[in-house]
């Protein structure tokens, strides 16, 4: 048995001992940003938000060619059409109007409207007293008649999917051209504040000392005008168009970004690869846009992504208060301004541009929450 | 140490209000027209001379200019374009009680219900309550207020005549304007109510307080409501603007006679004296909340040091 065991050395090949074989991984490594993107996807509310986005994107591209209306062809014979869309006649895009009319008796107060409304009595579909005499404040009834307008006006092939404004302009086209022109503003802004405020806060929180000093009084004292205030003054200056409000709002935006900047430069600068690039004889440009910038590229892109539905809520605003953009240009804002002329007839003027706007702010919001949450863990909120 | 931050503040804040003032009146200066435009060309050259003698538009700039500083020093605006002889004091004074009643019930309402919202959230963490309170949370910091206040009008007042849909005529007239202006502040309270309260309800102490055997119920109340309330302060701040804004649209919206409805009507009729005062009114307004809140924070929570270290 003994003798079996008789090796020979020859029938063996040493295997060297592999003295980094501890350092392999054994998955394949995983980069910072395909690791965010992997977070990101299990965040439902954020992917949400990407798909509600890239539907609205996709439709403000596209919608303005899906019909034969142009934005800006006004037809005053077709004024205040109410939507109606083939095949979605059930959900109420059936392009009958409900008209409001006063009278002293029903007859009469329907009399009125068919006239008032230059429509034949044939159209007439339904008619209801919603409020009778004896309850309204100046002796007549009110009442709610139904009619089929398209008919009316002798446009049974006509479908005006969003229905037109009081100048007869197609609001689906109107709408999607200025979804557009919101988000245009948006990104743009966004696009302005992210460099200016990296750049500031970049050079203040690089070059410290009093640099930074000056730098950072100069924001204190800017910090200290209410955006609002700064927005207003400077549309009034300027005429009211999409580079004055674009520039408006960048005016103290950059704040915010430049300040997280800084705090993050100033963290980071002292750090020992930023110690080693310089003792290498890097300079300071080198430092800053390969070593720094890469480094808070997270910080800046969930910064940049808060700005966009905050730049195209204050455009909307500044258009509410009547500093928007001038017709025949529609953004989301200024279509929702005008509605709240007729709203209260024609609700689906105000209807759809405020449900898009809604969409597209919270899209980007919960948008931008998830990526705070997958670009950078620690700073969950 | 305390004395110095603070008279440091104020002097920042008086050069802000100082570049603010000096602003408006370039602006003015640079702004299109006379303000006697407007009678559309009815006056003669003469009368007109006459007018901008006794308004003192004939001075040169700088003493123009050192007159208007000094006289918004002393709480003179200027007067009005719009209303004959009605100085721009008198006619914000004269709004601002509505105003300041619509911002100061948002306020209160809007962010005890955030509060109370966002603790549920955090002490029913991940649960369907969580969830539904982070839903509103986001739709409240989403929707624009316009929109939410077209909305509650159309289907409030218009559709089913619960409330009256404009005017200022009692409190029932104050109940829509105040829910659209509210539902911003509840969303952001809501929102970092619950991030703070989850926080404290993760730390040792309270760890600490569960062995030891405290009940439940003064867990919540005395120690994690308390501490996380205090960061709270700090959204005073974003509150604010989006009262001002809010106020602006709001007060249009429904019909209210306070300043945010002055405000753009003096725009659209570029009454330039009661927008400058206007605005005016908002930046001292904001830079004074601003300070409130940095002082407060640091009474109330002493962790937080005022002065800073060169970091």
């Amino acid at each position: 048995m003994d003798k079996d065991h008789n090796y020979n050395p020859e029938q063996f090949e040493r295997i060297q001992l592999k003295d980094d074989a501890g350092e392999q991984l054994t998955r394949p490594q995983i980069s910072y940003w395909k690791d965010a993107w992997l977070r990101l996807r299990k965040n439902k509310g954020a992917i949400i938000g990407l798909f509600v986005l890239a539907f609205i994107i996709l439709l403000a591209l596209v919608g303005p060619f899906m019909n034969k209306y142009e934005f800006d062809d006004p037809n005053y014979d077709l004024a205040y059409m109410p939507p109606k869309v083939q095949g979605l006649e059930w959900l109420g895009l059936d392009g009958k109007q409900t008209y409001e009319v006063q009278g002293s008796t029903k007859e009469d107060a329907i009399t009125r409207g068919l006239e008032g409304y230059e429509i034949d009595e044939e159209f007439l579909l339904d008619s209801e007293v919603i409020l009778p005499a004896e309850e309204s404040d100046n002796g007549y009834m009110t009442v709610a008649m139904e009619v089929d307008i398209y008919a009316a006006r002798g446009l049974e092939d006509e479908y005006y999917w969003f229905g037109t404004d009081s100048m007869g302009r197609d609001l689906w086209t109107r709408i999607w051209k200025g979804t557009q022109i919101s988000l245009y503003i948006g990104l743009l802004a966004a696009l302005i504040d992210m460099v200016v405020g990296v750049l500031y806060g970049g050079i203040s929180g690089y070059y410290g000392g009093r640099t930074d000093n000056v730098m950072q009084r100069i924001i204190e004292i800017l910090s200290g005008i209410p955006n609002l205030v700064v927005v207003i003054l400077f549309i009034m200056l300027l005429d009211p168009g999409l580079i004055a409000i674009t520039i408006a709002l960048t005016i103290t935006g950059w704040i915010g970004m430049a300040r997280i900047v800084r705090g993050q430069v100033l963290k980071l600068k002292n750090q020992e690869f930023i110690l080693a690039a310089r003792t290498l004889g890097a300079n300071d440009k080198r430092i800053l846009m390969k070593h720094l910038i890469p480094n808070v590229t997270s910080v800046i892109i969930i910064n940049t992504m808060f700005t966009i539905p905050s730049a195209i809520f204050f455009e909307a605003f500044l258009s509410f208060i009547g500093l928007g953009l001038q017709p025949p240009y529609a953004s989301l804002g200024t279509l929702i301004d005008t509605a709240f002329d007729d709203y209260r007839v024609f609700p689906y003027m105000l209807l759809f541009p405020a449900v898009i706007i809604s969409l597209l702010m919270i899209g980007f919001n919960i948008l931008a929450d998830g990526m705070r949450d997958a670009l950078d863990p620690k700073m969950r909120r | 140490m305390m004395a110095k931050y603070i008279i440091q503040r104020i002097i920042y804040m008086l050069i802000t209000l100082f570049i603010i003032a000096s602003a408006t009146f370039v602006l003015m200066q640079f702004l299109p027209g006379s303000p006697f435009n407007e009678l559309g060309g009815k006056m003669t050259a003469e009368q007109e001379e006459i007018l901008l003698e006794e308004y003192g538009l004939n001075d040169p700039v700088p003493v123009q200019y050192a007159r208007y500083i000094s006289n918004m020093v002393q709480g003179d605006l200027g007067v009005s374009f719009q209303y004959d002889n009605r100085s721009v004091t008198s006619i914000i004074l004269d709004r601002l009680g509505p105003s300041a009643h619509l911002g100061a019930q948002a306020l209160v309402i809007g962010s005890i219900l955030g509060i109370i919202l966002g603790m549920v959230a955090a002490i029913r963490h991940n649960t369907w309550v969580d969830y539904s309170s982070n839903v509103i949370a986001v739709i409240g910091i989403s929707i624009p207020s316009f929109v939410f206040a077209g909305l509650l009008q159309y289907y409030f007042a218009v559709q089913w005549r619960i409330f009256p849909p404009s005017f200022w005529e009692g409190p029932i007239y104050t109940v829509l304007p105040t829910v659209a202006l509210m539902i911003f502040p509840m969303a952001i309270c809501a929102r970092f109510m619950r991030t703070e309260m989850l926080e404290v309800l993760g730390s040792d102490y309270i760890e600490l307080a569960r062995a030891k055997g405290v009940s439940n119920n003064t867990i919540m109340f005395k120690h994690a409501l308390r501490n996380a309330l205090i960061p709270v302060i700090t959204v005073l701040g974003p509150m604010t603007v989006s009262l001002m804004t809010g106020t602006l649209v709001i007060e249009q919206i429904f019909a209210v006679p306070g300043i945010g409805e002055q405000f753009v009507r003096s725009i659209s009729v570029n009454d330039y004296p009661v927008i400058m005062g206007t605005t005016m009114l908002f930046s001292v307004l904001f830079v004074v909340v601003i300070l409130v809140v940095d002082l407060l924070y640091g009474l109330i929570d002493p962790r937080i040091r005022l002065t800073g270290g060169k970091d």
